[in-house]
């Protein structure tokens, strides 16, 4: 699960840098990541 | 190509003057010291390269004299009479115009290319001239720069952060877990001990009973009914706290409930907020018509122009490679055999390496327009088919927000239920909780009365048993206060706040590896990107800078930027060199290849090459190998390039041939 996150943040990342946008944006992409890690790890404890 | 340049108020000099610049020639900048030469190619420079995004970038526009020191300093393009100067130029019809203010920062529109600063400029402040002047072989940075490289490094350095704090937050919930598992393991031996006490308090109370009995028979009978009232009592505790348990348990299970409905609500509202946006986001119906317009446009107009231009230019392949056919044939150097002219008048000789250019050139022009017209045409099906997209791509978002809405709907139902279930729920506990007090109170007073009742008598063997007791009930006392405050240093760390929700620590250190592992992942194939990134600048330079030093007369000398280290290496004959051992004018005359090369590995999109000053520096021989170089490309590329020169009654540009 944490490779295929890690893949999928980094394609993000990747997206952003080809954008050239802003360090605030890379930093938005790791705290929703964060948070969508938390959600998918309650739904699986239950 | 021919570049309109119109100055106010830049530099030295004041008021409006417009210059044209040429591709077809070599452009000289001349006027004497202190009339504008410098401003006039750095007010260019800065209208095409700012303004810059990286702090690396900024700092050489600052060096580069493109922007003030500090905010507080006066902008060195501004002319010192003046609170603003302009540089306007018009590139095919597309207008550039730089507005530096004398305080603040500079408007340039459209943006630039900062990328420019490095790679097509040179000047004595140029940092590829700055690093061979003080003999520095690292050119990390130039890699690292003009790749994407450094936008990686920041995004690294944004992810080592997130990393760090990380890892704390693991190690602290961590040592949360072992003090836990010590408390519990504690808690364990207290437990037992407890046990052990509670089977010496019945044993004593035994053996009490039957002193008593021997004593007074009516005593007995009232120990033995308040230890009956006292049995009865601590089963009803006991009863209390498993009710309690369960009534804690059942609440809690059903707040993990409604956690768990929070938590799907907030991912819907982002859904639905995601989806709201794409709506908002597709065409409008004015959009869509001027859509359609422009494929027209495009259909009548500019694919046929792009037709056209392509048999132009094959006609002009095809010619070319006749005459390049026809030198080879002839070999060396040979009367033109296209000029018309020549036949009757021949006019001088032609190198074969320029037919060669021109027909790379033709051929590069040919798939240019090519590729045009595929990405015209396709751009014009693309707006023809938009309409049909959006109503396809509108029902889908409205089906899914509808779906969308009826579970948000339908949760937001249960929420209220679910809350509604609780209430009954925690008032029963708070009954619960006030009956276990009361028969905890009870339960007190008739420990006490029964330690009165065993207290009465005068018999030494009783009075043994009663202090051996009390003991016990003291030693008791005591264990069970360290039980509970154990108990409640385990629940306040059992469960901990991660953003702003409460899980349980296992849960929370078991998230927090994840997301650790998550991270080190991520930086590992953030190097990657990195070192490639790397790499390909360094193999793009270097595959120009060889037969750009050919070109230059460099004879027997080999450079290039070293793929792993990143240092640039010299080769002369077949020993490696210092930088330090090249002359000062040698490692201008680098500089310019280098710059060169990074000026058409790294931005060949931007048909300016500026040059101030490093010239002076060069031998006869070099600066004609450089001249001529630049006015071929100039002129088989239509890169404008222009250079300054000491000279002249007062700022003019003109073309070297005039010079």
């Amino acid at each position: 699960m944490t490779k295929e996150l890690a893949r999928e943040l980094f394609r993000r990342i990747n997206e952003l840098i080809k954008k050239e946008a802003d360090e605030s944006e890379i930093r938005k992409v790791l705290d929703d990541a964060f948070l969508q890690l938390m959600a998918r790890k309650e739904r699986l404890e239950g | 190509m021919k570049v309109n340049v119109k100055v106010t108020d830049l530099g030295p000099f004041k008021g409006v003057r417009e210059f044209t610049l040429d591709s077809e020639r070599l452009n000289v900048v001349e006027a004497p010291n202190a009339a504008g030469k410098s401003s006039l190619i750095k007010g260019i420079a800065a209208s095409l390269g700012l303004p810059t995004k990286r702090r690396v970038t900024s700092e050489l526009a600052r060096r580069l004299g493109l922007l003030p020191n500090t905010p507080e300093d006066r902008n060195p393009l501004v002319n010192i009479e003046a609170q603003r100067a302009t540089v306007e130029l018009s590139i095919d019809g597309q207008p550039h115009k730089l507005v530096a203010l004398a305080y603040g920062l500079p408007k340039v529109e459209p943006p630039g290319d900062e990328r420019f600063l490095l790679a097509g400029l040179l000047l004595r402040e140029s940092e590829i001239v700055r690093h061979l002047d003080e003999g520095s072989d690292d050119f990390s940075w130039l890699v690292s720069t003009l790749s994407l490289s450094s936008w990686y490094e920041g995004a690294k350095r944004i992810v080592e952060g997130y990393q760090i704090e990380a890892r704390d937050i693991l190690e602290r919930l961590q040592a949360d877990k072992r003090s836990i598992d010590n408390y519990q393991q504690e808690l364990e031996q207290l437990r037992a001990e407890r046990e052990k006490l509670i089977r010496r308090r019945k044993d004593l109370e035994t053996q009490l009973s039957t002193v008593l009995r021997e004593e007074d028979p009516d005593l007995t009978a009232k120990i033995d009914t308040l230890r009956t009232d006292r049995n009865e009592k601590e089963r009803n505790i006991k009863r209390y706290q498993q009710m309690i348990a369960d009534r804690k348990a059942e609440r809690d299970r059903r707040e993990a409930d409604l956690k768990r409905i929070k938590v799907r609500l907030l991912e819907l509202e982002a859904d639905l907020k995601k989806i709201k946006e794409q709506l908002d986001k597709l065409p409008t119906r004015r959009e869509i018509e001027e859509a359609e317009a422009e494929a027209s446009e495009l259909r009548r107009t500019t694919i046929p122009n792009l037709r056209e231009e392509i048999g132009y230019w094959k006609s002009k392949v095809a010619l070319l490679e006749q005459a390049v056919q026809h030198i080879t044939k002839h070999a060396g150097i040979v009367p033109c055999p296209l000029c018309q002219e020549c036949q009757a008048k021949p006019i001088g000789l032609i190198q074969r390496v320029n037919f060669e250019r021109a027909l790379t050139n033709a051929r590069d022009r040919q798939r240019e327009a090519e590729s045009k017209l595929a990405k015209a045409i396709q751009k014009a099906e693309d707006l023809e088919s938009l309409r049909l997209n959006v109503d396809r791509k509108g029902k889908e978002l409205q089906k899914k927000k509808s779906e969308l809405e009826a579970e948000f709907n339908d949760l937001k139902g249960k929420q209220i239920e679910a809350k509604e279930q609780l209430e009954p729920i925690s008032q029963e506990l708070s009954s619960l909780e006030r009956d276990l007090l009361r028969e905890q109170t009870e339960l007190n007073e008739i420990n006490t009365r029964l330690q009165r009742l065993l207290t009465s008598g005068q018999f030494e063997r009783r009075n043994q048993l009663v202090t051996a007791l009390r003991q016990v009930e003291l030693d008791l006392g005591r264990l069970n206060e360290r039980i509970a405050r154990l108990e409640s240093e385990v629940e306040s760390k059992i469960k901990v706040e991660v953003k702003g929700e409460v899980v349980q620590l296992a849960s929370a250190i078991s998230l927090y590896q994840e997301w650790v592992e998550t991270l080190t992942d991520l930086a590992l194939q953030i190097d990657d990107a990195i070192e490639q990134q790397r790499k390909g600048a360094a193999r793009s330079f270097n595959a120009r800078v060889t037969p750009l030093l050919e070109e230059m007369g460099f004879e027997g000398l080999r450079v290039w930027i070293d793929e792993s280290s990143y240092k640039l290496k010299v080769l002369r004959g077949n020993v490696e060199q210092p930088i330090t051992s090249l002359s000062g004018s040698e490692r201008h005359a680098l500089a310019a290849v280098l710059t060169l090369a990074a000026k058409e590995a790294y931005a060949p999109d931007i048909p300016f090459f500026l040059v101030d000053e490093v010239l002076l520096d060069f031998d006869k021989k070099r600066l004609t190998a450089l001249s001529n170089y630049l006015k071929e490309t100039s002129r088989s590329s239509g890169m404008l390039v222009v250079v300054s020169r000491l000279g002249g009654e007062k700022l003019n540009v003109r073309s070297v041939e005039e010079l």
